[in-house]
């Protein structure tokens, strides 16, 4: 039986930005270990961070937690998180939850790197 | 051809990635088997997911048994979701405070949406205690955008 889901992700650099590619369901099982991985990218790396959800078919309020709080961590540096190529049903998730407001979101990864 | 499948019933294990996995499948096969748009089957996961992962996260850690169900079925011209478990009495939609949606990066409190945004997909949801299950229960048009 699973003890819990590992969400596969890569990573690239672009000078100081940092991009993160996931892919599949950030949830209360895949959150726990994305969280770290992202917390422990925030730490080594010096400019902002950029989430390419291209991939990312789903996501509840356990992977907006993440998000939040690597915004929160960021932020506290003078960094800061920007957001990518979200599908409709998940731009909807972050419409709903307020974070469309909070969290830059822009259509392409390259305009996401173009803003960070 | 589809089966038609007015009525669907799953076990849920009380360990998260397993009851999220098997849950998001259910939810697909009833979705697609009962021509729910892509919309519907994403908002049904989705706020079944929170719910599930509430109770498997808090609601059994003082409880003699664990067990969890969802039901998912359609009653006339609506489709219905309804998720018992055995843990601990608890009203989300009562019990749990409304999040602050405007707030900055630095003042949004960590948590707290979950419930929130099952109660925005699924306005009136409904919670009965029924000798020790909790039981909620979403409804939504069959052709709505819900």
């Amino acid at each position: 039986m699973a003890t819990g889901s590992v969400l596969d992700f890569t990573t690239e650099t672009e000078g100081d930005t940092t991009v993160v590619i996931p892919a599949g369901r950030i949830d209360g099982s895949t959150a726990s270990p994305f969280q770290e991985s992202l917390l422990k990218l925030i730490e080594g790396g010096k400019g902002s961070l950029v989430v390419d959800f291209e991939n990312i078919e789903y996501i509840s309020s356990a992977g907006l937690r993440v998000l939040l709080l690597a915004a929160k961590q960021l932020q506290a540096g003078g960094r800061k998180i920007v957001l990518c190529a979200m599908r409709d049903h998940i731009a909807e998730v972050f419409k709903i939850s307020g974070f469309s407001e909070i969290l830059a979101i822009h259509p392409t990864r390259q305009d996401a790197i173009n803003a960070g | 051809m589809k089966t038609a499948l007015p009525r669907l019933s799953v076990d849920l294990e009380p360990e998260l990635s397993s009851a999220l996995k098997d849950l998001a499948e259910a939810v697909a096969r009833f979705g697609e088997a009962n021509g729910l748009s892509e919309a519907q089957i994403h908002n049904l996961s989705l706020a079944l997911d929170e719910l599930a992962t509430n109770t498997i996260s808090y609601g059994f850690a003082n409880a003699d048994r664990q067990e969890l169900r969802v039901e998912l079925r359609i009653e006339a011209d609506e489709v219905v979701a309804q998720l018992d478990d055995s843990g601990i009495a608890f009203n989300p939609f009562e019990e749990v405070a409304e999040p602050d949606l405007h707030a900055s990066i630095d003042d949004r409190p960590i948590g707290g949406l979950g419930v929130f945004l099952t109660k925005t997909l699924f306005p009136n949801p409904d919670y009965e205690r029924i000798d020790g299950y909790n039981r909620v229960t979403l409804r939504a048009p069959v052709k709505g955008d819900c």
